[in-house]
């Protein structure tokens, strides 16, 4: 320091120093990668036991398909299977196309935002007051009896908001012009959607229906309360669970196999929804 | 004009449009020929975005005596039967199709087998220079070729008439430039009627066959480009094509064409009077453009002054001479021989100023 120097040699802000500490960055890779960790590491244990001779040591180790050999010689989940499969197919049709229809309105709406809230709450909702509200709906309004329908019309409101929120990414972002660019050139108005409007929303159409098929398919809490006697894949894996069956080795089978299935398909929803779509 | 015509690919009479409270379009009537180059010229809110959609069906006019494209009732037809086609403003090039596909799309609308579509579509390509890049995507293309995309998916369908919305208007100086000139080329090669709407009287002039000046939903002047450029019949015609001076005065004396005024502080000037039916003693405005006004010797026709300022603008030299009717804009070349004299006295040609009535604006 020169004598010269005006200014007392500036003393540091410890305060502010420490927020931009170096080490910050090392404990947020090494806190994300602890995270990552925590979720994937359950998921691959789980597959390793479904392998395992004795999975219920909780101890991967002489690894055998045996449980997979069970559960395919077992009849016990199909009806729960087909039950989810079935709900979720229809819950995954009828939400994309009701969101494409809502969804096709919004961009043309003054003020959709107080709406577009209404739709997102129920996200928040609890599962288990919206199942509970749902129960009392579908029995008494709907005169339901508890069952497959009633647990279909609870996927529906659960899948709905999610799949309107996808389809809105890309019916916000399309340029209504390109519809009056067809017209111009002498489509008809059928013509406009199928060559123009559609293709271009198609992929968040398909990724909303991919969605509300997962939604359906992974839900539990509000199935608890609509269900009545029907099993769905979900319930029935949790009942086995819980009764600490001879059955329970299948269940890390069959969670595997769904695991492994429903993985790579929400991939290909979002690499629809933002991969392709960034390219058109 | 309109008995030049003898055939109107275009006729539009009496069109008033509204949205809600709002009149777009009043009582709005105009023609183009066969081959015409007809720019509506307006700033925005002038209703010629407007008139636009009128003609190409994409808005339905609250009501409009005679709507005719090529001969045939056009009115309530809708935007897909009419054979007239537009260059949009954003282009509103298909994103999800490749430069082909959107050229090719009007002809497969209109069930002309694909191959023959591709080839058609590859010859407009060619037309606007792009047929190396037929099978790109559109976002791979700059905005100067998404110009041409959209220009060559609009006239691959030969439509009897060619609306353009500002298409030059995204585009940076000398690339609008160009496209001026290759537009008025391809318009030539066509002979399509071509209806361009710009708010760039530079625009208008340069490629025109006629050009019809909006204001406020209402045709403020119409005729060839030299007529508005010199001889603008209102105040706002004349500020609108660039006119910096315009002064305001009372008409004293008007005789075969030529007009005089007497100007604020006595001063009595001379111009061309564009509106015939004025009479002596009426208000009236003489406008003046900055470059067509000189230094004169005391005894000329002109009004006397003092320079105010003098900014040298690299290619000419803008100065305000102060004068009794107030501030004039003059300008003179770099080079000019006049240009480092003192101005004591301005003045200029008869046939380069113009005097109109004040009606009102």
């Amino acid at each position: 320091m020169s004598d010269l120097s005006v200014l007392s040699s500036p003393t540091p802000d410890t305060k502010l120093e420490i927020s931009f500490r170096p080490i910050w960055k090392s404990v947020g890779k090494w806190l994300g990668l602890a995270m990552l960790g925590l979720i994937y590491f359950p998921l691959l244990w789980l597959v390793l036991l479904s392998i395992s001779r004795d999975p219920l040591s909780g101890i991967p180790g002489a690894f055998s398909l045996e449980h997979y050999r069970a559960l395919f010689a077992s009849d016990a989940w199909h009806m729960p299977m087909v039950a989810s499969v079935v709900i979720g197919l229809i819950i995954g049709l009828v939400s994309a196309v009701t969101a494409t229809i809502i969804g096709r309105a919004v961009p043309k709406m003054r003020r959709p935002g107080r709406l577009l809230a209404m739709f997102v709450l129920p996200l928040f909702v609890p599962g288990m007051s919206m199942g509970a509200a749902l129960f009392i709906f579908a029995r008494s309004v709907l005169g339901l009896d508890l069952g497959f329908w009633s647990i279909a019309v609870g996927h529906y409101v659960w899948a709905l908001p999610y799949a309107l929120l996808i389809v809105l990414v890309v019916t916000l972002r399309f340029d209504q012009s390109l519809i009056e660019a067809g017209r111009d050139l002498g489509a008809s108005d059928w013509q406009v959607f199928r060559d123009i409007e559609f293709p271009i929303l198609m992929p968040g159409i398909v990724s909303a229906g991919l969605f509300g098929f997962l939604m359906s398919f992974n839900e539990v809490m509000r199935t608890i309360f609509l269900r009545g006697t029907t099993e769905t894949m979900p319930v029935w894996n949790w009942v086995q669970a819980a009764a600490q069956q001879s059955q329970v080795p299948i269940i890390f089978s069959l969670s595997s196999i769904i695991l492994v299935l429903t993985l790579p398909l929400l991939g290909g929803a979002f690499w629809l929804l933002f991969a392709r779509l960034n390219k058109t | 004009m309109e008995e030049m015509n003898a055939e109107p690919m275009l006729e539009v009479h009496d069109v008033v449009h509204k949205y809600g409270p709002v009149t777009a379009l009043s009582h709005v009537s105009l023609s183009a020929g066969k081959g015409e180059f007809l720019t509506i010229l307006g700033s925005s809110g002038s209703g010629k975005t407007t008139m636009l959609r009128v003609i190409s069906g994409l808005e339905i006019p609250t009501s409009v005596s005679r709507l005719r494209i090529d001969g045939v009732n056009v009115a309530g037809m809708p935007a897909a039967k009419r054979r007239c086609t537009t260059v949009f403003q954003n282009y509103a090039l298909f994103p999800h199709m490749s430069v082909v596909e959107n050229v090719a799309y009007g002809l497969k609308i209109r069930k002309v087998p694909t191959a023959d579509a591709l080839k058609e579509a590859r010859r407009a390509l060619a037309m606007v220079q792009l047929e190396a890049k037929a099978d790109r995507n559109i976002r791979q293309l700059s905005g100067g070729e998404r110009q041409r995309v959209a220009l060559a998916r609009a006239v691959v369908t030969k439509p009897a008439v060619l609306l353009l919305d500002e298409p030059l208007g995204a585009l940076d100086e000398r690339l609008r430039e160009d496209m001026q000139l290759e537009l008025m080329e391809l318009q030539r090669k066509l002979d399509m009627t071509f209806v361009y709407i710009t708010h760039s009287q530079e625009e208008a002039l340069t490629m025109s066959d006629r050009v019809v000046l909006m204001r406020d939903g209402r045709i403020e002047q119409s005729g060839e480009p030299l007529d508005l450029f010199d001889r603008p019949a209102t105040r706002f015609a004349a500020d609108f094509m660039g006119y910096e001076n315009i002064l305001d005065g009372r008409l004293v004396r008007c005789e075969g064409g030529v007009g005089e005024i007497e100007l604020a502080g006595g001063a009595v000037v001379r111009g061309t009077l564009v509106t015939p039916d004025a009479l002596p003693g009426s208000a009236a405005s003489i406008a003046l453009r900055a470059e067509r006004i000189s230094a004169v010797a005391s005894e000329e026709c002109g009004i006397d002054g003092t320079l105010k300022s003098k900014v040298y603008r690299g290619k000419y030299t803008d100065m305000v001479i102060e004068t009794a009717a107030g501030p004039v804009r003059m300008r003179s070349w770099h080079g000019a021989p006049t240009e480092n004299e003192s101005v004591n006295r301005i003045g200029w040609k008869v046939t380069d100023a113009v005097i109109f009535a004040d009606g009102g604006v």
